[in-house]
C-alpha cells in the first residue's frame, strides 16, 4: 500500500498507472450516473411537499458536496506540496480548482433552480448559500493567482499558501454569515428536510448519483492531471517515447 | 537603506523597536501613503448618499455598511505600499535574512503599516458617521470595531500583498484575493454596530474580533512570511 | 417501486408544474459534467500536438548542419 502510494507521487508513474483506469472509471461513473437519473427523474415517487421539484435534489447534492470536497482536497494536496515539496501533489492541487469551481458554479446554479419554486426566489442570502459563494470565489482567487506568475515554481507556492489561507478561513466565514443570518432573518435555516424522514424510494437513487458524480470528478481531476503531468514532463524521455507510440494518434 | 547594520549587536527587542521606528519614519516622509487612503476613505464613503434619495433615517440604517465596506476597500488600497519599497530596493532581501526572526519583524511591519494608515480611518470615521447620520448609539460600537478590525484587515490583506509584491500590476487581483476571505470581519464589525442599535449586549461580538485580531496576528505573520519567501527568488 | 411516475413522454417533460427549473438545473449539471469531459480532451490534444510539433522541430535542427548552440537551447524552453 504505502509502496503504491509512493509510486502515485511519481508524475510519470501516476500517468502510466492511471492510464487503464480511466475507461474504467468512465464507464462506471457513467453507468451509476444513468441508474440514479433515470431513478431519480422517472420512478422515484414525487414528493408530498415538493412534488417533482424536489429531483432537483439528485443531482444538487452530490455537485454541491463535490464543491466544498475538491476545495478540502486541493488544501491538503497544497499542504502537501508546501510540507514534503511533492510535486505529483502540486500537480493535482492545480487541477482541483477548475473542477472545483465548475462544481460550485453547478452547486449554485441548481440550488438557484431548487430554490424558486421552494422558497419562492432563486438567491437568499442564507448562510449554506453566501458561504458557497464565497467559497467559489475562494477558487476564483486561487486560480487567478496561479495564473499571474510566470515561473512555475512561484505560481505553485503562491497558489498553495493562498489555498490554506482559505481553508483556516472557510469555517469561520460559515460561522460569521450564520450568525449574521440569525440576526437579520431570525433562526430559520433553510436546510433540506431530514433524509432519514424519506422513504428509500427517494433516497436511494442519489446513492448512485451521489458515487457517479464523485466518479466523474476523479476521472476530470485524473484527466487533467495526466495533461498537466506530459506539458511539465515535456523534456523527459518517457513522454517523447509515448508521443511516438500511445499519443502518436492523438 | 535598510538601516539594519548594527542588528546583529543589538537584541530582538531594540531590533524590533528599530524595525517599528524605521517604518514608521519612512511613512512620514511619504505623506501620501498615509493621506491617500484617508481621502479615498471619506470620498468613496461620501458617494453612497449621493447615489440615491435617502432619507436620514435610512441612511443611519445603512451606514454601518457603507463605512465598513469603505474602510476595507481604503485598507486594501494602501497595502501597496507595504512591501513595495522593501522590494524595489533591495532591502525585502535582507530582510528575510536578518537574523532576527522574519515572523515579529513582520508583526512590527504590518503593525506599523497600520499605525499610518489603519488608524487615520478609524479616527476619521466618526465624522463619516456623522454624514450618514449614524444614531449617537452606534458611535462607540463603530470605533471600538473599527479598532479591533481594520489591524485585523491589515493582517490578512498582507497575505495577499506578500504573494503578488513581485508581479506588475497587482491591485485587482488583490482585491480578488483578499476580499472574499475579508468577510467575516466585515460581517463581524458591521454587526457589531447593528447589534448596538437593536439594544443588544455586544461584548460576545467585542470577544470574537479581538479573538479574530488575536488569531490573525498569530497565524499571518506565517503565511506573510512563506508569501514573501516565494515572491522574493 | 419500480413505477413509472408518469402517465406520458409530454407529462415527464412537464415534470408537474416545475419543468422549467428541473430542466434546467439538469441542463446545468450536465453542461458542467461535459465541459469536465471535453476541456480535458482537448487540452490533451493541444498539449500532444505542441509538443509534437516541438520535437520535429528540434529533429530539423540537429538534422541541419548549420544549427547554433543556442537556437538548440532556446528551441528547448
Amino acid at each position: 500500500m504505502m509502496q503504491w502510494l509512493y509510486k502515485l507521487g511519481s508524475p510519470r508513474h501516476f500517468y502510466e498507472m492511471t492510464t487503464g483506469f480511466i475507461p474504467w472509471l468512465a464507464g462506471v461513473s457513467v453507468l451509476l450516473l444513468i441508474i440514479g437519473l433515470v431513478w431519480g427523474l422517472g420512478f422515484a415517487p414525487p414528493d408530498y411537499q415538493m412534488g417533482d421539484n424536489f429531483r432537483i435534489i439528485y443531482i444538487h447534492v452530490p455537485i454541491a458536496t463535490g464543491g466544498i470536497g475538491a476545495y478540502v482536497m486541493m488544501a491538503l494536496m497544497a499542504a502537501m506540496y508546501m510540507v514534503w515539496n511533492i510535486k505529483m501533489a502540486d500537480i493535482v492541487a492545480k487541477v482541483c480548482a477548475p473542477v472545483g469551481a465548475a462544481y460550485c458554479m453547478a452547486g449554485l446554479i441548481t440550488g438557484a433552480f431548487w430554490g424558486k419554486p421552494t422558497w419562492g426566489t432563486y438567491w437568499m442570502w442564507d448562510a449554506k448559500l453566501t458561504s458557497y459563494l464565497i467559497l467559489f470565489f475562494l477558487f476564483v482567487g486561487v486560480m487567478a493567482l496561479r495564473a499571474a506568475f510566470d515561473s512555475e515554481n512561484a505560481s505553485s507556492k503562491a497558489a498553495s499558501v493562498l489555498a490554506i489561507v482559505g481553508v483556516v478561513n472557510v469555517p469561520i466565514i460559515y460561522y460569521s454569515v450564520e450568525w449574521w443570518n440569525t440576526l437579520h432573518q431570525g433562526a430559520s435555516k433553510l436546510s433540506l428536510r431530514d433524509g432519514a424522514a424519506n422513504p428509500p424510494e427517494i433516497w436511494v437513487p442519489a446513492f448512485f448519483t451521489g458515487f457517479a458524480v464523485i466518479g466523474l470528478y476523479f476521472l476530470a481531476v485524473i484527466m487533467r492531471s495526466r495533461n498537466e503531468i506530459l506539458y511539465r514532463e515535456r523534456r523527459a524521455q518517457w513522454v517523447q517515447d509515448l508521443l511516438k507510440t500511445e499519443l502518436a494518434n492523438v | 537603506m535598510s538601516g539594519g547594520m548594527s542588528r546583529t549587536a543589538i537584541g530582538l527587542g531594540g531590533a524590533l523597536g528599530a524595525t517599528l521606528r524605521r517604518e514608521l519614519q519612512l511613512a512620514f516622509s511619504s505623506p501620501g501613503r498615509i493621506v491617500n487612503p484617508l481621502m479615498f476613505f471619506v470620498i468613496a464613503a461620501s458617494l453612497f448618499p449621493l447615489s440615491g434619495r435617502f432619507e436620514p433615517a435610512l441612511l443611519g440604517t445603512i451606514a454601518p455598511g457603507v463605512i465598513w465596506v469603505t474602510a476595507l476597500l481604503a485598507v486594501m488600497l494602501s497595502m501597496e505600499s507595504l512591501f513595495r519599497g522593501d522590494y524595489d530596493d533591495g532591502s525585502l532581501e535582507q530582510l528575510l535574512l536578518a537574523p532576527q526572526p522574519l515572523y515579529f519583524h513582520l508583526q512590527m511591519k504590518v503593525l506599523a503599516h497600520w499605525l499610518v494608515t489603519g488608524l487615520p480611518l478609524v479616527v476619521i470615521s466618526p465624522l463619516l458617521a456623522l454624514l450618514l447620520h449614524l444614531p449617537a448609539d452606534g458611535y462607540a460600537p463603530l470605533l471600538i470595531g473599527l479598532l479591533l478590525g481594520t489591524p485585523t484587515l491589515n493582517l490578512i490583506a498582507a497575505i495577499g500583498t506578500a504573494l503578488t509584491v513581485g508581479l506588475a500590476r497587482s491591485g485587482l487581483l488583490l482585491a480578488v484575493l483578499i476580499l472574499p476571505l475579508s468577510i467575516p470581519v466585515l460581517v463581524f464589525g458591521a454587526g457589531l454596530v447593528d447589534t448596538a442599535l437593536n439594544g443588544l449586549p455586544m461584548g460576545g461580538l467585542v470577544a470574537v474580533l479581538a479573538a479574530l485580531l488575536v488569531m490573525a496576528g498569530t497565524l499571518a505573520p506565517l503565511a506573510i512570511g512563506a508569501a514573501l519567501r516565494i515572491s522574493v527568488q | 417501486m419500480f413505477k413509472f411516475q408518469f402517465n406520458s413522454v409530454a407529462d415527464f417533460f412537464a415534470m408537474g408544474i416545475y419543468g422549467f427549473y428541473v430542466w434546467v438545473a439538469y441542463g446545468a449539471f450536465f453542461a458542467v459534467i461535459l465541459w469536465n469531459w471535453w476541456q480535458p480532451r482537448m487540452e490533451r490534444r493541444r498539449i500532444v500536438r505542441l509538443l509534437r510539433a516541438r520535437g520535429e522541430r528540434q529533429q530539423e535542427q540537429q538534422g541541419g548542419n548549420a544549427t547554433s548552440a543556442t537556437q538548440q537551447q532556446s528551441a528547448q524552453q
